[in-house]
This record gives structure tokens, sequence and C-alpha cells, in this order.
């Protein structure tokens, strides 16, 4: 298994770190990868694109919103240069794409496990509220608007603070209407509407990160607790954590909607009943999840495990209090790579002859 | 023909350009991608060729009018005149 | 000895910026489209000029086979009936008449379209807000099926009953809250009990009968569940008036409202990947419909749609050439085509597609496309990915068959003639160019100032 070539996108660990650069790191965690670990970005100067540490080759391809038959006429010419064995896909919005061209991929020989189109739509921050509501799960509720005619409703209903979210990206508090009015503008001019506006939960936020096999069962769970957000409320800090309550919910969850793959789900404890709310089902790997590595249960490793068609029985539970700590770094750069980026949209990192910088 | 008139920059020290079209200004900072015919007008200028010379090159290198090279030629510089690579 | 010379790219420098369109992976608008159903556009320009409205009999064939098939293999009787305002060009219309399409018209002058092109009246869906005396009259000799929209539209029917001395059959149009904003000024309301009350009123006089219901959801609706709930609200409204009044309907009409694959500006995904297909909406309609009507105990009536977008918006193109290239002072690059907004009115709600004719070179840098109206906002897509293009080259606009014909008109520029590539490849003009004795033929100067 450790001879495949393994595609992953996502590669710009910025301030919203995308899950690509984790996701590499984690199957490379695992002791000596003999295959390649291959970066498809979308952007020049997407960060993990210059991590020659982990990535063998980097490939640029169309953004998901040029349309699917682009991004895989990219990938074709890819797959013919460097065969391509596992594709992971970590970014919401490509999963619409890559889901509709999975049969030209598999044709190909590229292996993915990606959720159905069912369950992605179940999911979706539009209706998942509906899915709550049919198999009595605790959600915060929900309102999906077009206007701002749809603010003042949602207001009226909830009252202050509404949560203001985008249906791909981006969530943000708001203790005003006129507040409100911006974040919706904000969120719509980047991903369009509609946008979704739900009452906040006051509480502690958690996290699991889930991975299902191809018959929808669950082969492992990292349940995580935040310790320290971002002013955008991603997690910077978190540790493992052990609770059969969430863990038990979570699998109901995933049988219910019958989940192919890695997903995260986001949950707030309502400080004022101590239950679960769920708040999101993220169809990716979560950009923390280098966390599962260090806690024995390696999701992004299995992954790969699962899709190359070895059968995996259910991981034991993840190690409790095992922290991450996220820091920034700066790479030290050549401009070929650059130069090599722009003109052939590709980075073909030597490893044997490391040029002096 | 009439020449043209630029900042001519000095080429070996403050570009570097790379047979893939790309171009790396030491000044600014700035990168660009140049086509084919880009990267062959930008060579030529800084060899310091006058204009006609230049897209005399052109129409003998590529299929191509001489009137069209040169009207091309002419847009070309306004486009890098205006980047401030020339 | 001769030299084999290199294949010319028109020369271009480009600034790299975070976020510059990566070129890797081909660009649409940069690869040539070059036919159109396997002719040349290059052809149809020399001989019928730029800009070409162009329209596939191919695309509109397929389209409403697909769309029959979907709903008829769901539910037993259907009736696809187009809706006119949608391209009433008589071309369009009579591919669909020939496909077996029923008239759906809004208007005097959509319901004389239909007769000149030889429908007959009972295949005249007669819909709208603005039907007056004398078009109703019209509408009921013909036996046109009508869905009253208003009170108003009752009692002028009552009258021509008392006239004509019998009972008309009509259809009663409902506005019910599917999405949001509801579309509540079209017809009677369900949800507060007009439309009930309006069915009561119109059968109080023995003068009407109500045959049928018509529900319209929206515009561009890319949501199956609102159909689903539409269904299920049918079902429910069917019950109480059969159960209360003894209703049986013969018809129900779904309206129409299906999306295409063009894209919405606020929308960040391409609608190839959010537009449901035929198959997806009939399955959101007709089990539901099926299966509540049966439970009545009646027999399912026949369910009438009135798609318009969904058959005509990807059927045809607006082909259109460079008159010149600007830099703008902002650094931006813009070119100014020989069309205007006023062939393009739904570039407001759609960011459309346009792709090269010809090669033009793989470099692309964002593009404004300007009309060739003398008006800032003629604008008729802002920063499209287009590689360098010279005065003469031409771009295809695809997929512009919903609206844009019935909506264009004459400003400053003359409407384009409009060609049909025939299903067997055949070329036919199916409106002139105008000209200017077209456009001034109802216009008179007072005979005193006449030089």
């Amino acid at each position: 298994m450790k001879n495949l070539n393994v595609a992953i996108t996502g590669l710009h660990a910025a301030d919203s770190p995308a899950p690509g650069v984790p996701v590499a790191r984690s199957i490379l965690h695992e002791g000596k990868w003999e295959g390649k670990i291959i970066g498809l970005g979308y952007d020049s100067f997407d960060t993990g694109i210059y991590d020659k540490g982990l990535f063998d080759e980097i490939y640029l391809i169309p953004y998901p919103s040029e349309g699917e038959f682009n991004v895989l006429a990219r990938i074709r010419q890819i797959h013919q240069k460097t065969k391509i064995d596992v594709l992971i896909p970590t970014l919401d919005a490509e999963l619409n794409s890559f889901m509709r061209i999975r049969p030209e991929l598999e044709e190909m020989g590229i292996k993915v496990l990606l959720p159905n189109d069912s369950s992605l739509k179940m999911r979706s921050k539009a209706v998942l509220s509906n899915f709550c509501e049919k198999y009595d799960i605790p959600f915060p509720r929900t309102k999906v608007i077009f206007d701002y005619a749809g603010i003042s409703q949602a207001i009226e209903d909830f009252g202050f603070p509404i949560v203001v979210k985008g249906s791909f990206y981006d969530a943000y508090i708001a203790y005003s209407y006129n507040e409100a009015v911006i974040y919706f503008n904000k969120i719509s001019s980047v991903w369009g509407l509609p946008i979704v506006v739900q009452e906040m939960i006051k509480g502690e936020e958690y996290d699991v990160c889930c991975l299902s096999d191809f018959h929808g069962k669950v082969i492992g769970k990292v349940p995580m607790r935040k310790l320290r957000l971002t002013p955008k409320g991603k997690a910077w800090a978190g540790v493992t954590i052990l609770d059969k309550e969430l863990l038990e919910l979570s699998d109901k969850i995933l049988e219910r909607i019958h989940w192919n793959g890695p997903c995260e789900l986001e949950f707030l404890k309502n400080e004022k009943n101590g239950k679960y709310y769920l708040i999101e089902i993220n169809p990716r790997f979560p950009a923390w999840i280098y966390l599962s590595a260090g806690a024995g249960t390696n999701l992004p490793y299995t992954a790969v495990r699962i899709i190359s068609g070895e059968h995996v029985e259910p991981l034991a539970p993840c190690k409790s209090g095992v922290i991450f700590v996220r820091h920034a770094t700066d790479m030290i750069c050549p401009l070929d790579y650059l130069e090599s980026l722009t003109t052939k949209g590709e980075l073909i990192f030597n490893k044997s002859e490391e040029k002096e910088l | 023909m009439e020449n043209y008139e630029i900042n001519q920059r000095n080429f070996e020290e403050e570009f570097t350009i790379s047979p893939n079209g790309f171009l790396f200004d030491h000044v600014s900072g700035l990168t660009y991608t140049l086509n084919k015919t880009g990267l062959f007008i930008l060579r030529r200028i800084g060899e310091k060729k006058n204009a006609s010379e230049i897209v005399m090159e052109i129409t003998e290198k590529f299929e191509v009018s001489q009137e069209r090279a040169n009207v091309d030629f002419q847009e070309f510089l306004v486009q890098a005149k205006e980047f401030g690579v020339l | 000895m001769t030299v084999q010379k290199e294949y010319y790219e028109k020369p271009i420098i480009v600034r790299h910026t975070v976020g510059l369109t990566n070129k890797f992976g081909r660009n649409p608008a940069s690869t040539p489209m070059k036919m159109i159903d396997g002719y040349q556009i290059s052809k149809l320009i020399e001989n019928f000029g730029s800009p070409l409205y162009v329209v596939s009999e191919a695309t509109l064939k397929r389209k409403y086979k697909d769309l029959k098939r979907a709903f008829e293999s769901r539910y037993p009787n259907v009736q696809i009936s187009y809706s006119f305002k949608t391209n009433y060009l008589s071309g369009i219309c009579a591919v669909l008449q020939n496909e077996g399409a029923f008239a759906e018209v809004v208007s005097i002058f959509e319901y004389e379209i239909a007769q000149r092109l030889n429908f007959k009246g009972d295949k005249i869906i007669f819909n709208g807000p603005d039907k007056s005396k004398s078009s109703l009259e019209l509408a009921v000799a013909n036996k046109s099926v009508i869905n009253v929209d208003s009170f108003e539209e009752i009692y002028l029917l009552e009258e021509i009953a008392k006239e004509r001395n019998e009972e008309i059959e009509i259809g009663v149009r409902l506005n019910m809250e599917l999405n949001y904003p509801p579309w509540s000024r079209f017809g009677f309301n369900y949800e507060n009990g007009q439309a009930y009350e309006a069915i009561k009123r119109a059968e109080l006089n023995g003068l009407l009968k109500v045959v049928g219901l018509m529900v319209h959801a929206g515009t561009y609706v890319d949501d199956v569940q609102v159909y689903q709930k539409m269904a299920l609200k049918y079902v429910e409204f069917y019950r109480i008036i059969h159960e209360r009044l003894g209703i049986t309907l013969k018809y129900l009409d779904i309206g129409g409202g299906f999306a295409t694959i063009n894209t919405l500006h606020q929308s960040w995904l391409p609608a190839t990947q959010t537009c449901p297909g035929f198959d997806d909406y009939a399955e959101a309609i007709c089990p539901i419909l099926l299966n509540g009507i049966t439970q009545l105990g009646v027999n399912p009536p026949k369910l009438f749609m009135e798609p318009g977008r969904a058959l005509v918006d990807e059927a045809m193109h607006l082909i259109t050439s460079v008159i010149s290239t600007k830099r703008l002072s902002t650094g931006e690059k813009g070119i100014v085509v020989d069309a205007g907004i006023n062939l393009l009115s739904s570039n407001q709600w759609y960011r459309y597609e346009m792709q090269v004719t010809q090669e033009c070179g793989t470099m692309v840098e964002n593009t404004n496309v300007y009309g060739n109206l003398c008006m800032n906002i003629d604008i008729l897509r802002n920063a499209v990915p287009l590689p360098s293009l010279r005065r003469g080259d031409s771009i295809i606009i695809k997929n512009v068959g919903a609206y844009n014909f019935s909506q264009s008109l004459q400003f400053i520029q003359f409407r384009p003639a409009i060609v049909m590539i025939r299903f067997d490849g055949k070329v036919e003009l199916i409106r002139k160019r105008e000209d200017t004795n077209y456009l001034l033929q109802l216009e008179s100067v007072p005979q005193d100032l006449k030089k």
C-alpha cells in the first residue's frame, strides 16, 4: 500500500487553513512512504505547494467554479504524466465536482472515497436542520435566507446574537441587524446565496472527526475539544477527549446519514442543558487532522488503506489527552519554484539533489 | 518605421527571464508571464534592436504579415510600459 | 531552402497577481467553439452577418423529448405546453408544436401568434393577469384552456357565459408559500383560504365550472423540494375542494420555473453542478401527486406543465464580433463587441458563458466584454477569461434562448438576423435583420413639419 501515489488537494494552509497539508503529514507519519505524495493546488501561492518535505510533485488544477470538465481534463493530463492511484479532495467546494467526475476517475484507475449524493445533500448547511429534526438530534434553529428580509425574520425568531453563515465557508456572529447585513453581504459576495442564519447556542466547542468506509461503517473517530480559537473561530489548539455520549451521538448521526469517507462533526455543548448540539457536518477531513496521527488513530492513513481496497476493521478508540498546538512558520524558496508553477503549472521536487539556496 | 521610446532597462542586472516566459523584475519584485511571441520581442528589446528590426525578425520567424506584426508589437510595448517593465 | 514558419500568437505580457486565473487545465473561454450542430460558425457570420442569433432545432427537440420522457415515465397523462413569452419566435414555437407542445400564452398578442401557427383552440392555454373581455370571448369560443387570475376575470367570464348561454370551464390560478419570497401577486392565495373562496364564488351561479388548478413555483427554481411542497399542497387542496365542493378536476397545471445550466451571478458553483435534471423534478412532483390523488379515489387529472426556459435556454446562442480592444485606465482589459445589452437582457441574472470561435492563442486575461451601445451600462459581462482578440474575431455567448429575444429591443442598433440550424443540418433564416424601413413604418411626421 505504501507504494501508492496519493494526490491531495487543499494546500493553502493560511489563516483559515485547508486540510491538505496535515493530511499529507498524517500519511507520512506511519513510516517511509514509497509512492509519491502529489499536491494539487489552485494558485501558485497556495502555501503547502512549497513544502518539499511533504510533497514530491505539485500540479495546479482549475477551480471547481470553472466546471468539472476542466478539472477532469487537467487531472487526466497530470495522470498521464504521473500515475495517480488515490485522490483525496479536502475542500467542501470541490466535492460536487469530484463526485460528478468519479466514474471517469475510476475508469482511469484513480480511486476515491467520497460521500454519496444524498448524504452530501442532507448535510448541506441549508437542510441539515431537517435531518436533525427527523432523527431527534439537537441542533440550533436555522433559517435559509436570500435577502435582508430574511435577516429581520431570523432576528425576530431567534433574538440576538445570530450566527450568519455561507453555504460553503465563513461564519460570523452578529449582534445587530446592521452587523448581520454586513456579514450577509460579505459572505454572499464571495460564496453566493443562500445564506444560513442560526440561533446562537452558548457553550464549549467540540469536534469529532470521523471516517466511514465504502459501506458506511464507521472505522475511526477522533473527538477533540477546542482549546484556543482564532478570531475567526478556527481551532488553533485542541485536545483529544473521551466522552461516550459524544461518540455515540456521532455514530448515530453517521449511520442515519449513510456517510462514506471522512467528515468532521461540529458540536456545541449547550451550557444551559448540557446537551451536544450539532452545528455542522463538514464533508472532509478537518485542518487539525494531524492530531489523529498523534493520538494513535491516524485517519488519513486509514483512509488510504480503505481506498486501496484493504479490509479495515473499526479502530480502537484514540488516546485522550493528546494536545495539538498549531504554529505558523516561514519557508525559504528559490525563484525557480515560482517560475515553474507560473509557466508550467507544476513543481517537481528533486529530492536527491537539493539545490543550495 | 519610427523607433520606439522606452526606458531602456539593464536586462542583465534587472531581469531574470526564463525560456518558459517567466519574468522576474529584480527592481520591483514583480513577476510576469510572457507568451512565446512576447518573450521573443522582449529579448530583442534587450538586445537593443530597433522597431523595424524586431518586426522584421517576427515576420521571418512566425507566420504573420508585417502590418499585423507591427500593430501587435506597438500594442505589446504599450502594455509592457504600463506594467513598468520597459 | 524555405523554413517552416512558426504559428503566430499575438504577443502578451501578463502580470502575476494572487488569484490569477491559473491557466493549467483547459480554460473554456479560450478553447474555440468552432461549430454549432456541425455547422461552421465562421460560415454563418459570412452568410448572415454579425451579430447573429443562432437557434438549434436539434437541441429544442432533444430538450422537449427529454422533459416529456422524464414526466411520462412517472405520470400517466402529461401535456407540455410551451410558455410563449420565453421566446415567441414563430420558428421556435413551430418546432415545439411539431413535437406535440401546446401553446401557453399570456396576452392577446401571443394568442394571435399561436393562431397564426394554427394551434387548435383547445391546444392553447390562456394565462396571465391581463385578459380583456374580447380576448376571453375569443378563448371561450375556441375552447382554449383558461386559468383565471382574479375575481374580475371570474365576473367577466360569467358575463360571457350568460351572453353565450353556456357553462364555461375554467381553471383557477393559485399562489402558495413555496419559497421565499412568495409569488403572491398572481392568482388566489392557498394558505389564507382565498383560493377556496374563489372556487366557491366561481361555481356560485352555475355559470362557470372549475376543472383545473394552476400554480407557478417561480423562475429558475433549482431546488426540487419547492416542487415537492407544491405537489403536497396540490393534493391537500384537491382533497378539500373534492370533499367539500364535489369538484373533480380535469387538469392540474404545475407551471414552469425549471432551472438551466446557465449560472446565476449569485452562485459560486457553475450551474452544471447545481441544476437538477428533468428526472429530478419529475421525481419530486409525480409520485406525490399520483399517490395523493389516487388516495382520493379519483382518476389522476391531466398534468399540464408550462416550461419555457427549460426548453429554449440552451437552444439559442448569440454570436458577436469584436469591434475594438481597450486597455482601461484601471489596467483592466476590455473589448467592444457588436451586440449590446438590448439583445441580452438576461445578463443581469446570468453569468453567461462566453467562448471564442477561432484560435486566438491560449494565454488568457480577464476581459470586460462591452456592447456596442453608446451607453456606459452596456456591459455584457465583466472579467471573462479570454485570450487576446482582435477586430473581426468573434465570440459566442451561449445558451441565451430564454427571454433575451422576446425582451430584446431596437435601441441605437437594429436587432440582428436569426437563423435556425435545422435538424438535418441545413440553415434557415427565421427572422431577417431589421432595417430603417421596418423600424419607422408605424411612425409619421406631422404634415406641416415635413421638409
